[in-house]
């Protein structure tokens, strides 16, 4: 569909040219009806041009539907994908005993969490996220001691850490985030990590659309206050008619650079 | 807002023009088009050539949704890529469901009837969420109350969880009364996948069926 708009656009701006070259050679004479037609096509092309180049709105793009799951938090209770809904969150992966040449442990997330905090404003409705590789392990009540080691303000981005039945685990972080990581090791000795995966941490809005996913354990706290303002900007201009100008930004591809 | 400037230009015909050079015939033909434009905008509601305001959350994924393969109602093991050339429409339940999926397909019942010659290039798909009970024939026999074409798919808990994961749907059983069994909770959207694949819209429980369709006309067009 974007290729066919682009084409169209490119197509326009090719017929914008040739009315300008016609209305160049008749326009000694006087404005005829169709040199204004011709300046009015030129100037649509040229206004779509100029919104490309411009990009007086920028948008994330709307990846994918933010996997489905049904998980524990650290006091027990259920959580799953559609009590997320309405809120911003952050999805980070990891596990408690992740210290051996750990890409992204629960500390780095805790840290990252904190120094997202003090770049947006409080009370921003963004939550982190964390789904355990290593749910056998990560009872929720080790996962709740975990999360009061790193407590914030309650006007801080909230934190949840998942855990669940290691299947469902499988499923959502692997088939749904697409985040692969090797299955807990129970051999292991201490040389070793018990679990192996790449870092990731994914951004969902709050219609469980996934809108942007960084491949890194240090992601830029700045980066991701960006994309947070970003999404609120938008979900804040989602009715009338600028929502009109954000559909287009998402038709012409205006992402961030 | 293109037809105005055109309009006053034209009352002020050029003195001189005896006979109409081929640039005003140009202009006169261009201005038909616009008017024809103009008149499908007004009848339509929209513009052309420009994708209308869908009913649903839009989705702009680059990758297709990732395929499964599970038991057909027809009897069949079929995989998200045979269906591929259809525009699917996706939803997740089960037949011991006692509120959300009957009235979900009520409403998607209603896209056959609305869509008429091309509802042949609409699917719907109900895709079990309880196959402990759902097995292929009950399901048939399900669908069939509601549009005989519908389809279901049925399979095992992991192939369930893989088809339904990605396309961002939870479920997860709980117990009932003794009047109702166990229950599945889920998630009660409607997923639209075009002919290639992609998933395009996600529509919110309680979407009317008639605004389905409507997307439906535009879909099958792509």
């Amino acid at each position: 569909m974007n290729r066919s708009v682009v084409g169209a656009a490119e197509t326009n701006s090719g017929a914008a040219s040739g009315g300008d070259r016609e209305r160049a050679s008749s326009g000694r004479r006087r404005v005829s009806p169709s040199a204004w037609l011709y300046g009015l096509a030129s100037l649509l092309a040229l206004s779509i041009v100029a919104f490309n180049v411009i990009r007086p709105i920028v948008v994330l793009p709307r990846i994918a539907p933010s996997p489905g799951f049904a998980l524990v938090d650290s006091t027990g209770q259920p959580v799953t994908s559609e009590d997320r809904r309405g809120f911003l969150t952050l999805y980070s992966f990891s596990y408690l005993d992740c210290d051996v040449q750990c890409p992204q442990s629960v500390d780095d997330i805790a840290a990252l969490r904190a120094a997202v905090a003090a770049t947006l404003p409080a009370g921003t409705p963004l939550s982190f996220v964390t789904i355990s590789l290593d749910p056998e392990n990560d009872t929720p009540a080790r996962l709740a001691t975990a999360a009061s080691a790193h407590a914030l303000p309650a006007d801080a981005p909230g934190w949840l850490l998942l855990t669940g039945d290691p299947a469902r685990t499988r499923a959502t972080v692997g088939g749904g985030f697409g985040v692969y990581y090797s299955p807990p090791d129970l051999q292991a000795g201490d040389a070793s990590p018990r679990v192996r995966f790449d870092p990731r941490y994914v951004l969902v809005d709050h219609l469980g659309i996934m809108r942007a996913e960084y491949r890194t354990g240090t992601p830029d706290p700045a980066l991701i206050a960006r994309d947070v303002n970003l999404l609120l900007k938008e979900a804040a201009n989602s009715n009338g008619v600028v929502r009109l100008g954000y559909e287009a930004a998402h038709l012409f591809l205006c992402y961030p650079r | 807002m293109a037809l105005q400037p055109d309009k006053t230009d034209a009352t002020m015909k050029p003195p001189r023009a005896k006979r109409p050079s081929a640039l005003l015939w140009a202009g006169l033909v261009a201005l038909l088009l616009i008017g024809g434009v103009a008149v499908w905008s007004l009848v339509n509601g929209r513009l052309p050539f420009v994708p209308p305001q869908l009913h649903g959350t839009v989705v702009q994924s680059p990758d297709r949704v990732p395929d499964f393969t599970l038991d057909a109602s027809t009897g069949e093991r079929v995989s998200l890529s045979d269906l591929r050339g259809k525009v699917l429409l996706v939803y997740f339940g089960y037949t011991f469901c006692p509120d959300a999926c009957p009235t979900t397909l009520n409403e998607l019942k209603k896209v056959p009837a609305v869509l008429g010659q091309s509802a042949d290039d609409v699917q719907v798909v109900m895709i079990s969420v309880d196959p402990q009970r759902d097995t292929p024939e009950v399901l048939r026999e399900y669908l069939a109350h509601f549009d005989p074409s519908f389809l279901g798919l049925t399979g095992t808990d992991e192939e369930i969880l893989a088809a339904a994961t990605p396309l961002g749907i939870y479920y997860n059983a709980h117990e009932g009364s003794a009047a109702t069994g166990y229950l599945v909770d889920h998630t009660t959207s409607v997923l639209a996948i075009d002919r290639e694949g992609y998933l395009r819209v996600i529509y919110s429980f309680e979407t009317p069926g008639e605004a389905i369709a409507e997307d439906m006309r535009w879909l099958v067009r792509q």
